[in-house]
């Protein structure tokens, strides 16, 4: 069985611009799958069809389930998607309340999800912040609670939007060694080339909407005029 | 950014900050009636204030920090006492006594607020029976008031960086420009709040906080 399996994704924008033309990939279980391209190459656009956010056309399964308005709900439950901007995913008050967001919607029972929150802070290293308010809280701290806030939902399928951007070198690192650590299917989406060859076992290239390339991380990212041919560059120290 | 404009002292500890905060509503609002509903007596309203000036003191709140939240409310409190003298014989009478009233009103309410963290407040107003949706818009509120006040301090800074004339009527279309741009942005960051939402199960059923 495959995680996910996409099959001639197409996406237009209502302005008109088309974003995806016919994406195919498959994502196996526990694997951990990067797409990279340039700005604009269409992947955040992928991650939002892949949650069922967007309306989209061709085929896309998650665990041999098709993906459409009837399955949505029960597909989602499979689902942790942390967007890019920790200000969109944390909207409670304070960090318990949005830790608890997405079990308590879940139907998790009452007396579990105080456990299962102290559980998903402590994974991300922030035991102890129950109280806070997220405008309290620094930019990586921020990061690492919007993982929480859907690790406690217990995913089998983790989707992050850039997951490293704008944090410092010392929160990077750490956010690298969590997401290691952290073991599910994970598709992550970035431009961070470093992070991903940390992370990920295979790649998908896009740009402009396209498959460019598929296969294992270091085949790709090793090929540096596919690289450069698609905006794309790898850290000096490679 | 670090922002500390709502409840900046709710994260003082004092044994008013220790009460509990439906115990806290409740009791201010009590007060609030009473003070409405009081005998017009000096000595009525002078046991409140010097009692509210009392509660202050041992919450640790500065008093400069509740002067100047004071003076921010007092404006509206003058305008609207202001007309009171020309349609009353006891106008002035009147006046006055809305003026204490009122006063002593804000200042309660500046004690409860400040002393509670916002979390809380929602917390027992939603147990003391305040409807599950007025309780969620309170709450995205004082969530979002401090990302659009971050937005608004940085197209604020760049614009000052940008401009090197001063023309008043200039400033107020970059201003309306301003708001304008702020307006879709937070458009924009609804629909995304709203994606993650639904990503965890939100289904357009409030659960209790």
């Amino acid at each position: 069985m495959k995680a996910i399996e996409v099959e001639d994704l197409h996406h237009t924008y209502l302005d008109g611009t088309i974003s995806l033309k016919g994406v195919s990939f498959s994502v196996k279980v526990n694997e951990t799958f990067s797409v990279i391209g340039p700005n604009g190459a269409g992947k955040t656009t992928l991650l939002l069809a892949l949650c069922g956010l967007i309306p989209f056309k061709g085929s896309i399964k998650i665990f041999d389930q098709v993906l459409n308005n009837r399955s949505i709900k029960e597909i989602r439950k499979n689902l942790g998607f942390v967007s890019q901007d920790p200000d969109d995913q944390l909207f409670m008050p304070n960090v318990y309340d949005d830790v608890a967001f997405g079990p308590k919607n879940l139907g998790f029972p009452e007396e579990e999800i105080s456990e299962i929150v102290k559980e998903a802070l402590q994974v991300v290293g922030l035991a102890g912040f129950e109280t806070r308010s997220p405008h309290h809280l620094s930019f990586g701290e921020k990061k690492r609670v919007s993982l929480a806030t859907v690790l406690s939902m217990k995913p089998k399928i983790l989707l992050l939007d850039e997951p490293t951007s704008n944090l410092d070198p010392r929160s990077r690192r750490e956010f690298i060694e969590l997401l290691q650590r952290v073991k599910c299917t994970k598709i992550i989406v970035g431009h961070d080339l470093d992070m991903i060859v940390k992370t990920s076992q295979r790649v998908l290239l896009l740009n402009e909407g396209k498959k460019i390339a598929e296969g294992e991380t270091l085949d790709i990212l090793k090929n540096k005029e596919l690289l450069e041919a698609n905006g794309l560059e790898l850290p000096g120290s490679f | 950014m670090k922002h500390f404009y709502l409840d900046k002292y709710s994260y003082l500890d004092s044994p008013v900050h220790r009460i509990r905060p439906v115990i806290k509503i409740v009791a201010s609002f009590a007060f609030l009636i009473y003070v409405i509903i009081s005998p017009e007596k000096w000595w009525n309203y002078s046991i409140g204030f010097l009692g509210l000036l009392f509660l202050i003191f041992i919450s640790k709140i500065p008093f400069s920090f509740v002067v100047k939240r004071t003076m921010v409310i007092l404006p509206f409190l003058i305008l609207v006492i202001i007309f009171i003298p020309f349609f009353n014989e006891n106008g002035i009478k009147i006046a006055g006594l809305t003026f204490i009233k009122s006063f002593l009103s804000i200042i309660t309410l500046i004690l409860l607020t400040s002393t509670t963290k916002f979390s809380e407040l929602l917390r027992a107003l939603s147990s003391l029976g305040v409807p599950r949706i007025i309780i969620l818009i309170l709450s995205f509120m004082y969530r979002y008031f401090f990302v659009l006040v971050d937005e608004l301090e940085k197209m604020l800074r760049a614009v000052k960086l940008r401009s090197f004339k001063n023309n008043r009527f200039k400033t107020f279309s970059i201003l309306a420009n301003i708001v304008g741009v702020l307006f879709i942005r937070s458009y924009e960051r609804s629909e995304r709040v709203y994606n993650a939402m639904s990503m965890r199960g939100f289904d357009g059923e409030i659960k209790k906080l």
